[in-house]
């Protein structure tokens, strides 16, 4: 199983290249683990809880939302962690500049209302690779993403 | 003024990975206040990069190590990022004001650094710093800078496929502070001066492939090297743990570069508490350096040294001893 950390909302800078190429967006998976993996109280609701914390207080309401999905290493989901080195029309940029600080997002907003709302509530889904695979595309061209294939 | 301090832990933190702390913390900083990220033992693989964020010179992202939680200059030993993607640097930096203090960088996939720099840092206000941190086994070079004000101190930048430092010209260019490092056995050069402005003090390049130093240096002071590219009469010290240098160990994938007493590097180097551009205090271990300053990351310290009332003492082969027992 592999647990992905989707960033939930929309982080901004007052420089459109800067808040294009550094800053978070919503559906930007930051990083991910194997099946099992210890999270951290700020990442996750449920370790947030278990520390003796009430759900309501937890700092990352409506800023996290993991994802599990059993059966895929997470070595297949590491594509999912690359900026977008190239533009919008697919151009590749000099050496070590970023256009996106993802290529792939998770359309959150696109998914059924009862798993936003499962994801609202508990901070975490499991799900299964054909499950997500639609709500899994490239930025720059909507391409869907095909390496957990 | 507010210092947020988040802990980065394997279990029981607030983060899992650096990498999810700067996406989680990333923010409009102001004036007086820090975003700071506490690191302890363990084994981070996710590379991350710093970018998105507002920081003034008062108001900086401090990633740092405490002292039981950080490397003892040998690899393994503390806090460590280890990455392995081709292409993903341990850190790639695009902020102005940032700190890095007592960790351990690991950038195995191919054209990797430890430490690398994306966007454009203005070349006359920014403050990047990276302080008694452990470079090692990068597949090019162990930190790589292009532009900005970067200092580079009491670091160990060992065993890397290309140069230890390399100073060139991303987007701006920059100032190069790198002051009592010490940089062995990477396959091109220890400290390479391509681009930008550079000025290396008190440090020691040894057994680096092509050659120690290269380049025009706008200060090369007290730069002692295994080869003859050093500041001279600091030449030809041999990187050895039987001459010259005598370093503890220089196996390969396990050197442990802190001096012995007999080392050439000890008591020949300038304090630098008083520089004007940058003025440093410490080792790599946090021993304060005081009388003659050693060459490099290490400053040779007795073992009996630690005083009563410390939690423990490191002793200056990198050990640490907590009331008798070594650890």
């Amino acid at each position: 199983m592999c647990e992905l950390l989707i960033f939930a909302k929309n982080n901004t800078h007052s420089d459109p290249e800067k808040d294009r190429r550094g800053c978070y967006k919503i559906g930007a998976t930051v990083v991910a683990f194997e099946d099992g993996h210890t999270w951290g109280r700020e990442e996750s609701k449920q370790q947030w809880i278990a520390d003796g914390n009430t759900a309501a207080s937890w700092p990352g309401q409506d800023k996290w939302a993991i994802i599990k999905i059993p059966g895929v290493p997470a070595a297949k989901a590491q594509e999912l962690l690359m900026q977008q080195t190239e533009d919008d029309n697919g151009i590749p940029l000099a050496r070590g500049n970023t256009y996106r600080r993802r290529r792939w997002q998770f359309a959150i907003a696109a998914v059924p209302t009862a798993i936003r709302n499962t994801l609202s509530s508990d901070g975490e889904y499991t799900t299964t690779v054909s499950a997500i695979r639609n709500y899994l595309s490239r930025i720059r061209d909507g391409a869907q993403f095909t390496g957990f294939d | 003024m507010v210092d947020t301090v988040k802990t980065i832990k394997s279990s029981g933190g607030d983060y899992s990975s650096l990498s999810a702390w700067e996406a989680g913390q990333q923010k409009v900083i102001s004036a007086g206040n820090t975003e700071q990220a506490e690191c302890y033992n363990f084994q981070d693989t996710t590379g991350i990069i710093i970018d998105g964020w507002t920081t003034v010179a008062t108001g900086y992202i401090r990633i740092y190590t405490p002292s039981t939680e950080r490397h003892t200059g040998t690899r393994g030993t503390g806090y460590r990022l280890v990455v392995s993607g081709a292409g993903v640097d341990a850190i790639n930096n695009a902020e102005e004001y940032v700190r890095l203090e007592g960790l351990e960088l690991k950038a195995s996939g191919s054209g990797a650094s430890g430490f690398d720099h994306s966007g454009s840092i203005s070349a006359t206000v920014s403050d990047q710093r990276i302080e008694s941190c452990l470079v090692y086994e990068c597949a090019a070079a162990g930190v790589w800078m292009g532009d900005g004000i970067v200092k580079v101190s009491n670091c160990i930048i060992v065993g890397n496929t290309g140069d230890g430092i390399t100073c060139d010209f991303g987007n701006t260019g920059g100032t190069f502070y790198l002051y009592n490092n010490t940089l062995c056995a990477n396959t091109a050069y220890g400290i390479n001066r391509t681009n930008s402005t550079v000025n290396a003090k008190n440090n020691y390049c040894g057994g680096n492939t092509t050659a120690d130093y290269t380049g025009a240096f706008n200060t090369k002071t007290k730069c002692a090297s295994s080869d003859t590219s050093g500041t001279a009469s600091y030449q030809s010290i041999a990187y050895s743990t039987s001459a010259g240098a005598y370093f503890t160990s220089v196996t390969a994938g396990s050197q442990n570069l802190h001096i012995g007493l007999s080392s050439a590097l000890k008591d020949v180097a300038d304090d630098l508490s008083g520089d004007a551009s940058y003025p440093i205090t410490v080792d790599i271990d946090g021993t304060t350096r005081s009388g003659s300053w050693d060459i490099g990351a290490d400053e040779y310290v007795s073992a009996a040294v630690g005083g009563p009332g410390a939690s423990f003492i490191r002793l200056n082969n990198g050990t640490r001893k907590f009331g008798g027992i070594t650890a």
